[in-house]
C-alpha cells in the first residue's frame, strides 16, 4: 500500500508538513518499498529525498522476493474519462505534453522513484540511491525480480538504455531539461542490478528528481515505439484521441489494481466528460466543469474525492518590463486582489485562499507570515510613490490562454478590483499559438505551477527557467535554491524553502491567489481512489476495485 | 429510299455534334475541376501557414529553448521554403500521401481514414432522414397552405433555423440523455475498429441534431417550390381537365417540385458536411470535424490540411452536382 487516505479527513497533508520537521535525523537513504510505507516519515514527509549512505534499504516490509508487495488482483473492467488529443503518445519521454499522455503512459512505466500522493518520496524501481559525499555521483540499486511486459528482466541495461533515450541530442525531449545535470558518458553499469550515475553538480534531490512523470524507466527491448514498461497494466491498444485499452500486468512488481480491464476513453472537453459520467458510459472522470461538480455532489450513485492540490495559478509580473521593474508597483497589485472573491467566484468555492508563496507543493512549513488581505487604499498609495495616480492612470494587459477553469475568470475579478483605484487592467483571452509565440514576453500573464518546490522554483524564478516569465533574478533566492539542491537532508532543505518562500512573499514577482482543489467524481461501483496533490486520483489505480 | 438512308446520316450527325459537345463540355467541367482544386490546394496550404504562432512552440510549449526548437524545426522540415514545403505537400497528396502529424509523426492517413468514415456515415444517415422527412412535411404544409399546420411549421422552423446546431444538441443531451431522461447515450462512443451503424444509438442524437436543422430549412425550399408549382398553368390545366388531386400531386405537381428542390437537397448535403464538425463535438462524435477541432487546437498543420481540403473537395462536388441537377 502507499500512503493510506482517510477521506474523512479533508486534507492530511497538514499533519505531514508537522511530521517533516522531524526529518533532521533521519537516514542518508531512501529505502525499498513500494509496500507500506505511510508510516515512514521519509516518504511522507518533504518532497525532498534523504539518504544514509550507511544505510541500507529494503527493511522488513512484508515484501516477497523482489522487494515489492503484489496484492491485489480482482476482475472488472474500469472506464476512465479524459480530454485527450489526437496529437498524444504513450512516449513518456514525448516532446508534448499532455494530461492525456500522463495518464496513459503511467499505467505503462515506472520510474525509479516515486512521489506519494501526499508529495513525499518513496522507491519504484529502484531499492536505493546512495549519493557520494559531494553528492555529485549516484549509486541506483535495483530491486531484483521486476518484469517488463514482454516478459524481460528489468537491469541496469534498461536504466542506461533510458538516460541514453531521454539525453538523445537527436530528439529534444523534455525530459532531458530535467535531468541536465546528469554526465551521460560518465554513467556506469556496477553489475546487473546496480548503475553509477555521475552528475555534473552536486544534487542532493536526485531521488526526488527521479520521480517525476517525465523521467519514467522504459525498457531496451522497446522496438519501433512498442511499449515494453514494468507497469501495472499491460498496453493493449492506444488510439489517440480515442480511446486507450490496457490490461493488468499479472507480473508487476508492486500493488496491483483489484480490476483486470482498463480503458481510458478520451473526449474534447470537460462538459462531454460529465455527460458521459452523468450517462453512466464513464466510472471515473479525470475532471469535469466546476458546475458540474457542484452538481455531482448530490448526484445518487456519483461520489467525489476533493484533494488539496500542488497546483495553481500565478498571476506573473514582468520584473524586467515597466511598470512591474518596480517593486511598488508589485507589491501594490498583490494588494489589489480579493482573494476569498476569487474563490467563491472564480472557483465556486473549490479552492483555499493563498499568500503569495507556491507553498501547497512541500510538506516543508511555509514562513510564518501574515496572511495578505486586499488593501486597496494601501495599493493606491503605493502606486502614487511609483507616480501612478488619477492623472497618470496605470494600464496593464493580463493575458492568459484560459488553459484552466478559473484563469480568465480570475483575470476578469483582478480586474473589477483594480478599477475600483483607477488602475485599468484590460483581460484578455488568447489562443494557444498565439499565447506561446510571446511567452516569456508577455508583460502580465496568468501562469500555472503544479510540481513540486524544487521543481517549481528552478523552473519559475531561476535565471532561464521555462516558465520564469516574470524574469526573477534574486542573487539571494538563486543561492538559496543552489544551496536546497546541493544538500541532501531533507531539514535543510526545508530551512531553504523556507527562506526562499519568504523571499517570494515579501519582494517575490508573482502573486499567488488560491490554490485550487481537485475534484475527481466517480461512480460509487469503484472503490479505493485516493486523494493526490498532483492530480492523479483518476488515475491511480493501485487497490483500487469495481464491483 | 433514298429519304430512309439520309435520316441516318442527319441523326447520326447530329448525335455526332451533341457528342463532341457533351465531351467538350465535360472536359471544360474536368479542367475548371482541376483548376479550382488546385487553387483551393494552394489557399488551404498557405492560408493554415498563415495561421498565428509557431509549430514548433506548439508542440514544444513552453520548455521550447531556442536548441530545442532548431532540433524540431529541422526534424519537421519547417525549415525549408514554404513553395518547396507546398510541392512536396502536393506531390503526396496526389499520390494519396497526406503526410504525418505532427506531434506524434503517426499517418494522417491513418488518424483520418476511420473517423472520416464516421462521418460520411453520420452525414449519409442525417441524409437519409432530411430528404424523406423535408418531402413529406414541405408537401403536406404546401398541399395544406395556411392551415393550422403550415403556419406551425412555419413559425417552427423560423426558430429551429436561427438556432445553431450546438445549441439543438445540448438541448437534446438535457432533454434524451442527462437531465429530464436518460433514454440515450448523451456522448457518442464508437469503439475502434466498430463501424457506427453497430452503433445505432450512439449515432441517433448526433443525426437528430443534423436532421432537425435539415428538415426545417429543407422542408421550406420544397414547400415553396411545390406551392409555386401547383400555382402553374399546366396544374391549372390538369384540374380543368378533371385529374384527381391525387394524380395531380404525385404524377404532375411533385416531380416539377422535386426538380427544383434536389439542386437545394444537394446544398443541404454540403451543408451537412460542414456541419457534422459542430456536432461531432457536441457529442464527442469521433469522425474529422472532432478531429480538426483538436488538430487546430495544437496546430497540426498535415492533419488541418488534409481535412479542410477534404471538406473543400466535397463542397465543390455537391456545388457541381447541384449544377448539373438544376440544367437538368
Amino acid at each position: 500500500m502507499r500512503v493510506p487516505t482517510n477521506l474523512a479527513t479533508r486534507y492530511p497533508r497538514r499533519a505531514l508538513a508537522l511530521a517533516a520537521a522531524g526529518l533532521i535525523a533521519l537516514p542518508m537513504m531512501l529505502t525499498a518499498c513500494g509496500s507500506d510505507k505511510s508510516d515512514d516519515a521519509a516518504s511522507s514527509g518533504s518532497a525532498t529525498a534523504t539518504g544514509d549512505a550507511a544505510t541500507t534499504a529494503n527493511e522488513g516490509d512484508g515484501s516477497d522476493s523482489a522487494g515489492t508487495t503484489t496484492e491485489g488482483g480482482g476482475e472488472g473492467h474500469l472506464t476512465l474519462g479524459v480530454i485527450g488529443n489526437s496529437a498524444d503518445q504513450v512516449d513518456p519521454y514525448s516532446e508534448q505534453s499532455s494530461l492525456s499522455g500522463l495518464a496513459v503512459w503511467t499505467q505503462v512505466y515506472d520510474g525509479l522513484t516515486y512521489i506519494t500522493h501526499d508529495g513525499g518520496v518513496e522507491m519504484a524501481l529502484a531499492e536505493s540511491f546512495t549519493p557520494n559525499e559531494t553528492l555529485d555521483v549516484w549509486t541506483i540499486k535495483l530491486k531484483a525480480g521486476i518484469k517488463t511486459h514482454g516478459g524481460h528482466d528489468f537491469t541496469a541495461d534498461d536504466v542506461i538504455y533510458s538516460f541514453q533515450r531521454m539525453l538523445d541530442e537527436e530528439h529534444p525531449y523534455a525530459a532531458a531539461y530535467h535531468i541536465a545535470m546528469v554526465e551521460l558518458d560518465g554513467i556506469k553499469k556496477i553489475d546487473d542490478l546496480t548503475v553509477e550515475i555521475p552528475l555534473s553538480r552536486p544534487y542532493g534531490m536526485f531521488p526526488e528528481l527521479m520521480g517525476r512523470e517525465r523521467l519514467k524507466m522504459t525498457s531496451q527491448y522497446e522496438l519501433d515505439g512498442n511499449p515494453d514498461g514494468t507497469g501495472m497494466f499491460e498496453l493493449v491498444s492506444f488510439t489517440p484521441g480515442r480511446e486507450a485499452t490496457f490490461k493488468r500486468f499479472e507480473d508487476y512488481w508492486g500493488e496491483k489494481p483489484g480490476f483486470t480491464d482498463l480503458t481510458i476513453q478520451f473526449f474534447a472537453d470537460q462538459e462531454a466528460v460529465a455527460n458521459a459520467l452523468r450517462g453512466g458510459q464513464i466510472d471515473v472522470a479525470h475532471s469535469v466543469p466546476m458546475t458540474d461538480a457542484k452538481a455531482f455532489a448530490t448526484t445518487d450513485g456519483i461520489s467525489l474525492i476533493e484533494s488539496e492540490s500542488a497546483a495553481h495559478l500565478t498571476l506573473d509580473m514582468n520584473t524586467a518590463m515597466e511598470p512591474f521593474s518596480d517593486d511598488r508597483v508589485r507589491e501594490a497589485f498583490r494588494l489589489i486582489i480579493n482573494r476569498q472573491l476569487t474563490v467563491d467566484n472564480a472557483y465556486g468555492g473549490y479552492a483555499v485562499v493563498a499568500n503569495d508563496i507556491n507553498g501547497n507543493n512541500t510538506a516543508c512549513a511555509p514562513p510564518d507570515v501574515p496572511q495578505r488581505e486586499q488593501d486597496l487604499e494601501g495599493a493606491k498609495q503605493l502606486l502614487a510613490e511609483a507616480g501612478y495616480d488619477e492623472s497618470n492612470p496605470l494600464t496593464v494587459e493580463l493575458v492568459t490562454d484560459a488553459f484552466n477553469p478559473g484563469m480568465y475568470e480570475t483575470a476578469e475579478l483582478f480586474a473589477q478590483e483594480a478599477a475600483k483605484i483607477g488602475v485599468i487592467v484590460e483581460p484578455r483571452q488568447l489562443d494557444a499559438a498565439t499565447f506561446l509565440d510571446n511567452w516569456l514576453e508577455w508583460q502580465f500573464v496568468i501562469n500555472w505551477s503544479g510540481s513540486s518546490y524544487p521543481e517549481m522554483s528552478s523552473s519559475h524564478f531561476l535565471p532561464g527557467g521555462e516558465d520564469n516569465a516574470t524574469h526573477f533574478d534574486d542573487p539571494e533566492f538563486n543561492e538559496l535554491h543552489e544551496q536546497m539542491e546541493a544538500t541532501a537532508v531533507a531539514a535543510e532543505q526545508c530551512q531553504y524553502i523556507e527562506a526562499m518562500q519568504l523571499i517570494e512573499y515579501e519582494r517575490g514577482s508573482v502573486i499567488v491567489p488560491v490554490y485550487q482543489i481537485d475534484v475527481t467524481p466517480y461512480r460509487d461501483r469503484v472503490h479505493g481512489l485516493q486523494q493526490d496533490l498532483y492530480n492523479r486520483t483518476s488515475f491511480s489505480y493501485a487497490g483500487v476495485t469495481v464491483d | 429510299m433514298a429519304d430512309l438512308t439520309l435520316i441516318p446520316v442527319a441523326t447520326t450527325a447530329r448525335q455526332g455534334k451533341r457528342g463532341g459537345h457533351r465531351l467538350r463540355r465535360l472536359g471544360s467541367l474536368v479542367a475548371q475541376g482541376v483548376v479550382t482544386l488546385f487553387l483551393v490546394s494552394a489557399l488551404v496550404f498557405f492560408a493554415t501557414q498563415a495561421l498565428p504562432g509557431d509549430v514548433a512552440k506548439m508542440i514544444l510549449g513552453k520548455t521550447a529553448t531556442p536548441d530545442r526548437l532548431a532540433v524540431l524545426r529541422e526534424q519537421l522540415g519547417l525549415n525549408r521554403p514554404l513553395l518547396v514545403q507546398y510541392w512536396d505537400w502536393l506531390s503526396g497528396v496526389l499520390h494519396g500521401d497526406f503526410g504525418e502529424s505532427l506531434a506524434n509523426h503517426e499517418p494522417v492517413t491513418s488518424l483520418i481514414g476511420e473517423r472520416l468514415v464516421n462521418s460520411l456515415s453520420l452525414a449519409l444517415a442525417a441524409m437519409l432522414v432530411i430528404i424523406p422527412l423535408s418531402l413529406l412535411v414541405g408537401v403536406a404544409a404546401a398541399t395544406h397552405k395556411d392551415s393550422w399546420f403550415d403556419k406551425g411549421f412555419l413559425g417552427v422552423s423560423m426558430v429551429i433555423n436561427a438556432l445553431p446546431d450546438f445549441i439543438i444538441g445540448t438541448l437534446l443531451i438535457a432533454l434524451l440523455a442527462t437531465n429530464v431522461s436518460h433514454l440515450l447515450p448523451p456522448v457518442s462512443i464508437i469503439p475502434v475498429g466498430d463501424n457506427p451503424w453497430q452503433h445505432l444509438s450512439a449515432m441517433i442524437l448526433p443525426v437528430a441534431t443534423l436532421s432537425i436543422s435539415g428538415v426545417f430549412y429543407l422542408g421550406r425550399l420544397v414547400r415553396v417550390s411545390f406551392i409555386d408549382v401547383t400555382n402553374s398553368e399546366y396544374i391549372e390545366m390538369a384540374r380543368l381537365k378533371g385529374m384527381s388531386q391525387r394524380v395531380i400531386t404525385f404524377r404532375h405537381a411533385l416531380p416539377n417540385a422535386l426538380a427544383a428542390a434536389i439542386p437545394a437537397a444537394s446544398l443541404v448535403a454540403a451543408f451537412t458536411i460542414g456541419g457534422v464538425v459542430v456536432v461531432e463535438y457536441v457529442f464527442n462524435y469521433p469522425g474529422i470535424g472532432m478531429l480538426l477541432v483538436e488538430s487546430l487546437g495544437n496546430q497540426n498543420l498535415p492533419v488541418i490540411q488534409a481535412l479542410v481540403l477534404i471538406v473543400a473537395v466535397s463542397y465543390f462536388f455537391f456545388n457541381r452536382l447541384a449544377d448539373a441537377l438544376e440544367r437538368r
